[in-house]
């Protein structure tokens, strides 16, 4: 009675068992039959390397213990007594904490950039700047604190209102220009804008990604004037910053975190920026693309068009 | 008789089974070692080669004696061959597990040439061609080694996606070009240690059904 009751017990439960006896399975649960990707009935009477199929499995089933093992694509976590191996399939849990050291990865990246802007803006004040252009300078530094204060706040994401509301693309402008005013100027180069549209989203949110975009043009283009431009068609706006430079092919895959062009070899970063625009991007609703020109890249964003919420101004045929 | 040569094949199974887990264990710890740049996870892999090349030994010499002792005819024969051909073919395998890891102990001295991504992907793609290969072993299942040959035309898909982007690399910045050749031989090697697991896979599939088959780009 009892045994019977243990074996509907292991039948239903959620960790793996596989018990053994002079060598050979005498017992496994639907479970363990899983995780080890073995057919029930193709294994029981079986030698115990049948069911295993790996030598650290087994050599864990022999000495007894317990030990972390990758197997089938899975990490499993696996005990074993005289007789029998009990299993608990940890990939999820290994994926989560993969997942968090990503997540800290981004967040580095995400400071990253404006911090080094902060840092130029420091190191011009402590050289001494005239009266108004160190006012200039701490105003936009009271400026970055907030916004990277609101970053902070935005983090528990899902608990905060949504951030977006109908600007002008216009607005960004200054501030992003003055912000990178310091590597501008070592580049010699600049920033032509033609962006005459309302968009819905977050300031913030746009500001940052056009930062990223901005920087990447900075790093990687070979030109020295980067230009940023909207535009409309039907469904959206879109919003690109173009650089010249030698066209890119693949930019899906640039996209995804970790990834960086063929021309990022010498130049330190960390493969994260576009993958963060991308999830920006998708916070608003819209997407973020990537596309060669005839002598350079693009790299946009697009944002939907809701009725009531965006006017727009189309001056611009939305790209192809 | 029968019983005992029965005892004797299932023998000569599980050691091939612990040889095939032991290769796994070199190529998912190649691809380990390479995204983490860790030359003393490399130096382990290295190590373990020489494991490898004594279980060929020992099981070639069981599989000679078996064949000889017992006079193996029909499927027990054809199993026999299988194994002393896999053998040949996971004893590369295995070298080509340890080659990456010379590589990966040079690449380790200095900063990446990039974000390694597709290249430990390869390696990850291969431990789950030799857990199919395993399982095909172990449960005379025909369409594990079979899905085996379509695993391989993503290796090879993906090699040829490396080498062209590592000729990218080298064709932008010459001073790329050194590390983009460790790199390059690093994906020639994974791409080797495919076709050894396809060629396993072949035997496997003439064991089981006494027909070679072979992919039909390999037909000559």
């Amino acid at each position: 009675m009892l045994e019977a009751q243990l074996q509907s017990a292991w039948e239903a439960a959620r960790e793996g068992v596989l018990i053994h006896a002079d060598g050979r399975v005498v017992y496994i649960n639907p479970i363990a039959a899983r995780l080890l990707e073995v057919e029930r009935d193709k294994v029981l009477g079986r030698s115990l390397l049948m069911a295993l199929r790996d030598h650290k499995l087994e050599l864990v089933c022999r000495t007894g213990g317990e030990a972390t093992i990758e197997t089938r694509s899975r990490t499993l976590w696996v005990k074993a007594v005289p007789g029998i191996l009990l299993i608990w399939d940890k990939t999820e849990e290994t994926d989560r904490s993969e997942a968090l050291l990503e997540s800290s990865r981004i967040l580095a990246h995400e400071f990253r950039t404006p911090v080094a802007g902060m840092l130029s803006l420091l190191e011009a004040l402590q050289s001494g700047l005239p009266e108004a252009e160190a006012q200039e300078a701490l105003q936009m530094l009271y400026q970055e604190t907030l916004r990277l204060r609101r970053l902070v706040e935005d983090l528990p994401l899902d608990r905060r209102p949504s951030q977006n509301r109908t600007f002008a693309l216009e607005e960004l402008q200054s501030r992003l220009e003055r912000f990178l005013a310091p590597q501008l100027a070592q580049k010699s180069a600049w920033i032509r804008w033609q962006t005459p549209h309302t968009v819905w989203a977050s300031p913030d949110a746009v500001y940052q990604a056009l930062l990223n975009l901005l920087d990447n043009a900075l790093k990687y283009g070979t030109g020295q004037e980067i230009v940023v431009e909207s535009g409309q068609n039907s469904q959206e706006v879109w919003l690109e910053v173009r650089n010249q430079g030698q066209p890119l092919q693949d930019f899906e895959r640039l996209f995804r975190a970790g990834q960086r062009g063929v021309h990022a070899a010498n130049v330190r970063g960390t493969g994260l920026g576009l993958a963060l625009v991308r999830r920006l991007a998708a916070g608003w609703g819209g997407t973020a693309y990537g596309r060669a020109t005839e002598n350079g890249n693009a790299f946009g964003l697009t944002f939907p068009i809701y009725a009531n919420k965006t006017s727009s101004r189309p001056t611009t045929q939305a790209p192809a | 008789m029968r019983e005992i040569l029965d005892r004797e094949l299932n023998q000569l199974t599980e050691q091939t089974i612990r040889m095939i887990s032991l290769v796994r264990e070199m190529t998912e710890k190649s691809a380990r070692a390479l995204s983490e740049q860790d030359p003393q996870l490399a130096q382990e892999i290295i190590a373990q080669d020489a494991q490898v090349d004594a279980m060929e030994l020992e099981i070639e010499s069981r599989t000679i004696t078996l064949i000889a002792r017992q006079g193996l005819v029909a499927s027990d024969l054809r199993f026999a061959f299988t194994i002393i051909k896999a053998l040949t073919d996971l004893e590369r395998a295995a070298d080509y597990a340890a080659h990456v890891a010379e590589d990966v102990i040079v690449l380790a001295k200095e900063p990446p040439l990039k974000n390694y991504i597709t290249l430990p992907e390869i390696g990850r793609r291969l431990a789950l061609m030799l857990d199919l290969i395993s399982k095909a072993f172990a449960e005379r299942d025909i369409e594990a080694a079979k899905e085996v040959f379509r695993r391989d035309d993503e290796i090879d898909a993906l090699y040829e996606e490396v080498s062209r982007e590592l000729l990218t690399y080298m064709m932008e910045d010459p001073r790329t070009i050194s590390k983009a050749l460790t790199l390059g031989r690093v994906a020639r090697s994974y791409e080797r240690l495919g076709d050894h697991l396809e060629n396993i896979s072949e035997r496997i599939i003439y064991w089981l059904t006494g027909k070679m088959e072979k992919k039909p780009e390999d037909v000559y």
